[in-house]
């Protein structure tokens, strides 16, 4: 049997005045899979994640995801069907604690009624507890349980990136979208963070699809890549025939070889 | 557990305090009490919508009129009993909220306040225009009435049910702020974005702040009509609401603490202008412009930075 696909985007397009951001996209995103976004800046990566998420529309062609098709959705509708995204620029809950900012992300599954929570019995009271364990229990693989009880606000920035991911991940969204989780982590964080964040989806079955500017970062993390440039996917492999492929080498890796 | 066992001292002492307080103050002090308490009542449920889920009211005095009208017009005209009448009036109010909710969901900011400001008008407008059922702008009555066998005039037994309403009300927020839905409010004033990525429903969750919220204010216009004996539409108008924004700004946003000292302080203030009539809302406003400017975070603000200093510098050395 064939694997399902989870996402499938088929001719899409997203015009803003003259410029093509996203133009004729079509992917397929197999169920549980890692599929990395790469391409030079102003490739249309965050773009083309935005118009999945909902948040832009797009101008023309179709999006399916797990089935449904969600182009003319709005967001709020999206995210209820199992789809989750991270933001470039993270957008934390600074005056909750660190582990309440986790159990935000466990907000969909946590199931209490709201007179049960008003008046605090006793279930409510084990629902809330159990969660707290699975919180600091997410807390611990991305070594922010010392901090769980600090204001989000006053974390630095490689850890608040950590925090995005494990709520991120506490939301066990059926297709999470990342864009560039690993920005202002220093190369050992973000290998140990990806580290983690890799066995943690394959534990829980989720699909990522996910930005990531650092190659290295990207070789531990993929499964599939798909290399973006002018809004168009020009080609896409295994990360192993990606970094050999002589087109992507040219409009993206080449950069960086030079570079270095 | 050190704290915990703070905690527990100060509701001991609290409750003390409660119990004897009507056995020795005087009747305009006792009534004074009465009025903060029902403020309190009012300042935590605002405090909910506005400080946790980020969403401005100007027409909390309506809710709390739908209360009060609801309350009095069931003790004069029908035989319920007082607990019953005091439910539904709540449960009004809540409709109340719903209604206002439901367009808010998609509205903030400006559009939001005026919106609710447009609500206020309504409330007023339907008071005035059914005179024989609400008096207009004469006012309104409370018939004296029972509860348990005593008579409500017993200020004792009044000055008990209204301090029972709002530790109650204390009880059930410190709850909401611990669980989900409270951690819901404010990621939803936060972050809209990163809420709805989440999968918190934004606009449901505004629904049910505007509700929650109105709840509060339906039971402290209930209290509040029951204290006063009097209702008139001049008392829940467009100032009564703004007053009661001050009290959370000047209190501190979001947080239960603030909600009762902003209340405590602006329920008591205008009693000890008094002496300076004349220019007494000149101090009450200069005290509001002034905390916004030295106080962004409000008194309970203030207090916290004050208790963490000496921290801080031992820390640092």
């Amino acid at each position: 049997m064939q694997t399902k696909m989870l996402l499938q985007t088929r001719h899409l397009s997203l015009q803003f005045g003259g410029l093509k951001a996203v133009d004729d996209v079509s992917i397929d995103v197999p169920q549980g899979q890692i599929r990395g976004l790469i391409g030079p800046n102003g490739a249309g990566k965050t773009t083309l994640i935005n118009s999945i998420s909902g948040a832009i529309q797009c101008t023309s062609g179709e999006i399916v995801f797990d089935g449904v098709n969600i182009e003319k959705m709005a967001p709020h509708l999206i995210s209820a069907l199992g789809m989750s995204r991270s933001f470039q620029h993270v957008q934390i809950f600074g005056d909750r604690s660190v582990r309440d900012n986790v159990l935000i992300g466990m907000h969909r599954h946590l199931k209490i009624g709201l007179l049960a929570q008003l008046l605090g019995t006793r279930h409510a009271r084990r629902l809330e507890l159990e969660a707290k364990e699975k919180a600091d229990d997410l807390l611990r693989r991305f070594e922010l349980l010392e901090d769980a009880e600090r204001p989000a606000s006053l974390l630095p920035y490689g850890m608040l990136k950590r925090l995005d991911l494990a709520r991120a991940l506490a939301a066990k969204p059926k297709l999470l979208l990342l864009d560039e989780p690993t920005s202002g982590m220093s190369e050992e964080e973000a290998l140990t963070a990806i580290r983690m964040l890799k066995s943690i989806v394959r534990e829980e079955g989720m699909t990522l699809l996910v930005i990531e500017h650092n190659m290295r970062v990207m070789m531990q993390l993929a499964d599939f890549i798909s290399v973006l440039h002018l809004g168009r996917v020009i080609t896409q492999g295994t990360p192993d025939q990606v970094t050999q492929d002589p087109i992507a080498i040219e409009a993206y890796l080449g950069e960086e070889v030079a570079d270095a | 557990m050190k704290q915990n066992q703070q905690t527990v001292w100060m509701i001991l002492a609290l409750l003390i305090a409660a119990g004897i307080a009507p056995w020795v103050l005087p009747t305009y002090y006792l009534y004074l009490l009465n009025l903060i308490l029902i403020n309190i009542i009012l300042a935590l449920g605002l405090n909910v919508l506005t400080g946790n889920s980020g969403q401005i009211s100007l027409c909390h005095s309506s809710f709390m009129a739908i209360g009060a009208y609801t309350y009095t017009l069931l003790n004069n005209h029908s035989q319920l009993p007082m607990l019953l009448c005091v439910l539904v009036a709540v449960l009004l109010a809540s409709v109340g909220g719903i209604l206002v909710g439901y367009p808010a969901r998609r509205l903030s900011g400006i559009y939001l306040a005026l919106a609710t400001l447009a609500f206020l008008s309504l409330t007023q407008i339907l008071i005035e225009e059914f005179p024989d059922l609400t008096g207009g702008i004469r006012g309104l009555k409370i018939e004296p009435s029972e509860f348990l066998g005593w008579s409500m005039g017993n200020e004792t037994m009044l000055f008990y049910i209204v301090a029972i309403a709002c530790g109650f009300c204390l009880y059930i927020t410190a709850n909401m702020m611990r669980s989900r839905i409270g951690r819901a409010f404010d990621a939803i004033r936060t972050s809209p974005h990163a809420a709805q990525a989440l999968g918190i429903q934004v606009a449901q969750v505004k629904l049910v702040a505007f509700t929650i919220s109105a709840a509060y204010a339906g039971l402290a216009g209930a209290l509040f009509s029951m204290v006063v004996g009097f209702i008139d539409p001049v008392e829940f108008g467009v100032s009564a609401s703004l007053r009661y924004i001050t009290f959370i700004v000047v209190g501190g946003m979001g947080s239960i603490a603030g909600s009762v000292i902003g209340a405590v302080v602006f329920t008591g203030l205008p009693e000890a202008l008094r002496g300076i009539k004349e220019y007494g809302d000149l101090v009450y406003s200069a005290i509001l412009l002034l905390s916004l400017i030295f106080m962004p975070n409000g008194l309970v603000g203030l207090l916290r930075a004050r208790k963490s200093k000496p921290n801080a510098s031992t820390v640092g050395h």
